[in-house]
């Protein structure tokens, strides 16, 4: 249950009202002795007597018409998602899935179901769309993990989930038997000008390090291929070739002004459909080990440090995550009005209490 | 002249003292010889028989006349004041400390000790619950202080009763009397006022002394209110403005209604208001034979 207007709750403070006046009206009335009753009206006629507040009864249904205006007012509504259910906690994953890399998941599937999350599979034709269906059937606080590959296909704006997404990435096309490709190749070039040929051959161990720890492999080229990466050892400035290279999807890493920024420095922006990373690490003699990890946090999604508006098709998770909103201030969430029911309510004990306070008001006493 | 109000009175405790106070204040100013006692006023002359008392014989006559006359007066038919008194509950409401049934006490014994004075005969009738308690009419000195005691000792009880539980107290004596019925007709249904008109068509001559208090007339109660029925025990609650109206115009009507209808069975009726000082209330109580 929630209220459309919170702030109506305060006319709650009317309660008070009924409440004082009875306590200050509590005071017992001696009774007037009289030889007949006679010419008094009967029940037909007004009682304010019993409109004073005296009885509890009364006091209890006034309190409660009150308490009824005063909630009528906050505007409140019921869900359609039963409150009582607890919240859930899904994995979702694409029914892309080779069946051979889901058997490869599925010890990992395994124990995260034993940790109590549900798997779910999706399409993620439309994954905004998917997870908004999917959040609307979910209760409240849940929870929506999606492991995707690399590549989401999202499309649209970002859908307003009152669920908790996080989004986790693997890389399901290394199934061997699916792509018939164990690894995954990194194509690196290594360009370092003469005062920079030590820091070259540590450079393509650092490269070589990180492959190995991967499972990928190295391709180490003179002339990079358009996506791979290429390390510009030099203190000059990256020659025109290579930065055309970058523009045509390349990845380059180069000391750049980065240098002077200490060895934590790591910026990126982007150049055509290439990326040009800056980092302290790379080119500085001697290599500390910033430089191994630097590549292990970008490889092989540069993306990743980049703050501008990524590539179509190739989005940093960081900008993904689905804004999230309690699902009261959702217009789309299902609602079911509680305004005219309670003044109904309202009303009909309002009826009641005149017929109490009306009522023909004694019996003979024992 | 110092009024003597039911309250300073009640608070003396002795009824013989208030009554004797109350008639005396009543006395006061009345011309005598309206009101002597019986037997002084002449009634016609007889010739003398023997065993008459020759202290009768009217020795004036004997003078003019030379022959035994007996002056014979009043003394043979005088009244008997038949006080029948309302003692059920409603008789206890009170007002600024006077109940109904205190004021009716002294106003009973007030007329019993002035039918003494006057050398009438009292006797006393009590109404309350489970029937009548009746004390037969006498005169002296002797049965107005029985008179008196017995209203000392009554406290009311229950509710009129009806006709036939009443029947033997009301209808007993006989000759000429003056019965005088001090209550404050709250009945429930018509029990008084069918007494009352059985009295009257019986031939006695029935005054109503109908006691009513101020605020009682004026509903001057306040607004916060719980009315208490004394002989019922029910209970009302009520705004006091909201139903002020409506009850004045239904004690009006039903004031008027009583006052017609007893007066169409020459019933005298009298309103006695309870803070009417004693002597001006047995004075209203008498206005009308006072005139005769």
């Amino acid at each position: 249950m929630g209220f459309g207007w919170p702030p109506g709750l305060a006319a709650l403070a009317a309660l008070l009202v009924p409440l004082l006046i009875h306590l200050a009206r509590r005071r017992p009335r001696s009774p007037v002795l009289v030889g007949t009753l006679r010419h008094l009206p009967g029940s037909t006629a007004p009682r304010r007597a019993r409109s004073r507040i005296s009885e509890p009864l009364l006091l209890a249904v006034r309190m409660l018409v009150l308490a009824l205006l005063a909630l009528f007012i906050a505007q409140p509504f019921l869900d359609r998602h039963r409150p009582s259910r607890p919240p859930r906690a899904l994995l979702v994953i694409p029914s892309a899935i080779p069946e051979v890399t889901l058997r490869r998941l599925l010890p990992a599937l395994d124990s995260l179901q034993a940790a109590g999350l549900e798997t779910r599979e999706l399409p993620m034709a439309d994954l905004w769309s998917e997870l908004a269906e999917l959040d609307a059937g979910l209760p409240p606080g849940s929870s929506i993990v999606v492991a995707a590959p690399f590549a989401l296909p999202v499309t649209g704006a970002r859908p307003a989930l009152e669920s908790a997404v996080s989004l986790h990435r693997f890389d399901w096309t290394r199934d061997s038997s699916s792509s018939g490709d164990a690894t995954q190749a990194l194509h690196v070039s290594v360009i370092a000008d003469t005062s920079h040929r030590v820091a070259a051959a540590r450079h393509v161990a650092a490269f070589q390090a990180v492959a190995e720890r991967r499972g990928d492999s190295l391709v180490m080229e003179a002339s990079s291929s358009d996506d791979g990466w290429i390390a510009w050892l030099s203190d000059a400035a990256p020659s025109p070739a290579v930065l055309e290279r970058v523009r045509a999807g390349g990845t380059l890493l180069t000391a750049g002004s980065a240098s002077s920024a200490g060895h934590e420095a790591v910026t990126a922006q982007r150049l055509g459909s290439g990326l040009i990373i800056e980092a302290a690490a790379v080119g500085a003699p001697p290599v500390d080990a910033s430089f191994p990890e630097l590549i292990a946090r970008i490889w092989p999604d540069p993306t990743v440090l980049s703050p501008t508006e990524p590539e179509p098709g190739r989005i940093s998770t960081s900008q993904l995550l689905p804004a999230r909103v309690s699902r009261t201030d959702r217009a789309d969430v299902p609602r079911t009005e509680l305004g005219s029911v309670l003044l109904a309510l309202a009303f009909a004990l309002f009826l009641f209490e005149r017929w109490l306070s009306h009522r023909p008001a004694s019996a003979p006493r024992a | 002249m110092i009024e003597l109000d039911a309250r300073t009175l009640a608070s003396l405790g002795d009824l013989e003292l208030v009554a004797r106070r109350v008639v005396d204040g009543f006395m006061f100013g009345t011309h005598p010889s309206r009101l002597q006692g019986a037997g002084v006023e002449f009634s016609q002359y007889r010739s003398y028989q023997p065993g008459d008392d020759i202290r009768r014989i009217d020795w004036k006559l004997f003078a003019r006349s030379d022959r035994y006359f007996l002056r014979e007066s009043e003394v043979e038919t005088s009244v008997t004041v038949r006080l029948i008194l309302d003692a059920s509950d409603s008789m206890r409401q009170e007002e600024d400390g006077v109940s109904k049934f205190t004021f009716a006490r002294l106003l009973a014994a007030s007329l019993a000790t002035l039918a003494f004075r006057q050398g009438d005969a009292v006797g006393l009738t009590a109404l309350l619950a489970g029937g009548a308690r009746a004390w037969p009419a006498s005169r002296g000195r002797l049965n107005l202080n029985r008179t008196l005691r017995e209203l000392e000792r009554l406290s009311p009880a229950g509710a009129w009763p009806g006709w036939r539980d009443a029947e033997g107290a009301l209808l007993s004596g006989s000759g000429r009397s003056i019965t005088f019925v001090l209550t404050d007709l709250h009945e429930r249904s018509t029990e008084i006022r069918a007494a009352l008109r059985k009295l009257s068509a019986l031939g006695h001559d029935v005054a109503v002394l109908h006691l009513i208090g101020r605020r009682e007339l004026e509903f001057d109660y306040g607004d916060d209110l719980v009315f208490e029925e004394l002989e019922t025990g029910r209970t009302l609650d009520v705004s006091g403005s909201a139903v002020r109206a409506h009850y004045l115009a239904s004690l009006d009507g039903a004031l008027r209604a009583v006052e017609l209808e007893l007066g169409e069975q020459r019933i005298e009726y009298t309103r006695i208001r309870l803070d009417t000082p004693l002597d001006a209330a047995l004075r209203q109580a008498l206005v009308r034979r006072l005139r005769r």
